[in-house]
């Protein structure tokens, strides 16, 4: 058992450094004017390990760009403030593989059978003898009997529970997922929430995720943090207190609708859209 | 009526047609005396192949070997430099118009300069085929590798795959559609360019007895010998496919 990874370890000390954590941290696009377009400005956000936050926003509000950076997939040219994953910079966490990343396709190699596409993550790492067998991910996933089927065979459901599992092979201390079930339909929506929850239960990383629901948000979170559009800013932390597991049935109770409505109110009152400089300056820069 | 629905029967449509137009062809032939220094009956056809199986077996086989030859080397070529190509932007700009220029320059122009070249032998006749099957390999392979998954590629990044790990395990598997594309372009293409070659200069093959049964007039072994190029040529498309059915069981193009 020489390649278990060291991340575990570390991630439940105490001392050890936050998951997450940005401090008035900014991201660019070169847009093709020259000028940069701001997707976030001043961004702070802290995520403790093992904490499940959720990221919620009107389309193109930052939170998608938030993730690719945590991820080390933005280019740091063009980003300001800090940023730290593991208590390092967002490329050292990459490279030691503490980050797992789920995207909103499921982006598995279609010539791999199921088994093989959650093996990719151990072919990568050169892990020989895994904490958890590809096989026993599967049957965390509810994939069990579906090894060695082609993706092509598979639902688009059941697709995104493979790419669920590949992410968590490496047991990562980070795991993003970038509205992870979007194109999924709403009841099967509904059941891979509860598998990640499990999942997150069982193996206990810090999760970032990103979603348009804010039901999905506040059934799911330990805070839900709710961005505004351009640039992308934390409107506003929302504490969920509901005790895990959480059951479907959660999503009937008064409190449960109290603080949908509180995550809405803070949308709502977003006068500033119309006044956003950023907005102004786009359509300023489209009329040219 | 019920006869045509019948799959086998079906199956065998475009053979029956195809005895349908020799019965024609021999028929006309004979009715209107034409010339056999113009077109020979599909029997004369036959028998100037029975009167000497072997030479025109051999033939083949010569052509089919440079052109297998000059296709493998453009295989590999054509794969290198689309892999090249797709990871330098620069290089592209550079190399592929002057790809383009041999591609767009017929082969039958460069031939005579190549037999000085390269003297009479099998050489000229490789390198005919390998600049004309290499072109549809690289442009089709480029295509491949840039259209690999974007999601797919940047999993590769979050893992830290080395830059070996993504371009074998990803980007390539997912040009081989494009690639297999490109094969089944460029086999064909090289048994072309070596009768091409042949034509310019050569002791055997199928474009030597063309030549020389046209200087003497034997039209009957020209057909032979475009039947046997024709064989060839088909059998270097279906053996690309065959490649493909293997190669792209996962593929949606192999979905039945």
């Amino acid at each position: 058992m020489t390649t278990e990874p060291a991340v575990s370890a570390t991630a439940k000390g105490s001392q050890s450094p936050l998951a997450v954590s940005a401090a008035k941290f900014s991201a660019f696009y070169p847009s093709v004017g020259g000028e940069q377009i701001r997707a976030l400005a001043d961004f702070t956000l802290e995520v403790e390990n093992g904490e499940f936050v959720v990221i919620i926003g009107p389309s193109g509000c930052g939170k998608s760009t938030f993730l690719r950076t945590v991820a080390d997939l933005h280019d740091t040219n063009h980003v300001a403030g800090k940023l730290t994953v593991c208590g390092g910079p967002p490329r050292s966490a990459r490279l030691s593989r503490q980050i797992g990343f789920m995207f909103q396709q499921p982006a598995l190699l279609p010539w791999r059978t199921v088994i093989e596409n959650v093996n990719i993550p151990l072919e990568v790492a050169q892990i020989d003898k895994p904490r958890i067998t590809p096989t026993d991910m599967l049957k965390l996933v509810g994939l069990a009997g579906f090894e060695n089927a082609l993706p092509r065979e598979c639902s688009g459901g059941m697709r995104q529970r493979v790419a669920m599992a590949r992410s968590l092979m490496l047991q990562p201390s980070v795991l993003l997922l970038d509205e992870p079930f979007a194109a999924v339909d709403e009841f099967n929506r509904d059941r891979l929430n509860l598998a990640l929850q499990d999942i997150w239960a069982a193996t206990n990383p810090a999760v970032l995720y990103v979603t348009h629901s804010v039901m999905e948000a506040v059934f799911l979170a330990d805070r839900v943090v709710v961005m505004s559009i351009r640039p992308g800013r934390v409107k506003g932390i929302i504490e969920i207190p509901f005790e895990r597991p959480r059951s479907l049935d959660l999503r009937t109770t008064v409190e449960f609708f109290h603080l949908m409505n509180k995550a809405r109110g803070l949308f709502e009152q977003e006068p500033d859209i119309p006044h956003d400089a950023g907005v102004q300056q786009e359509s300023r820069a489209k009329s040219v | 009526m019920k006869l045509l629905k019948n799959k086998r029967f079906r199956k065998l449509l475009p053979f029956a047609f195809f005895i349908l137009v020799l019965i024609m062809w021999e028929v006309l032939v004979r009715a209107l005396d034409v010339s056999k220094f113009i077109l020979p009956p599909p029997s004369k056809i036959v028998e100037a192949f029975l009167s000497d199986p072997s030479r025109f077996a051999i033939s083949t086989a010569w052509t089919a070997y440079e052109a297998f030859l000059g296709f493998s080397i453009g295989l590999l070529v054509g794969v290198f430099l689309a892999a090249l190509i797709s990871q330098f932007r620069t290089l592209d700009h550079i190399i592929t118009p002057y790809l383009v220029l041999i591609q767009v320059t017929p082969m039958v122009a460069i031939a005579p300069l190549l037999v000085i070249w390269f003297g009479f032998g099998l050489t000229p006749k490789v390198v005919i085929a390998f600049l004309i099957s290499f072109f549809p390999i690289t442009i089709n392979t480029v295509i491949g590798l840039r259209s690999a998954d974007r999601d797919a590629l940047d999993l590769m990044r979050v893992l830290a795959a080395t830059g070996r790990f993504s371009f074998l395990r990803v980007k390539m598997p997912f040009a081989l559609p494009y690639l297999l594309s490109g094969v089944k372009i460029a086999a064909p293409a090289a048994v072309i360019g070596a009768i091409v070659a042949e034509f310019v200069s050569s002791t055997q093959g199928l474009g030597y007895v063309i030549l020389s049964a046209k200087a003497q007039l034997r039209i009957a072994d020209i057909f032979v010998a475009i039947m046997g190029s024709a064989l060839l040529g088909v059998t270097m498309f279906s053996l690309s496919v065959f490649a493909e059915s293997r190669l792209l069981r996962w593929h949606e193009s192999q979905i039945r």
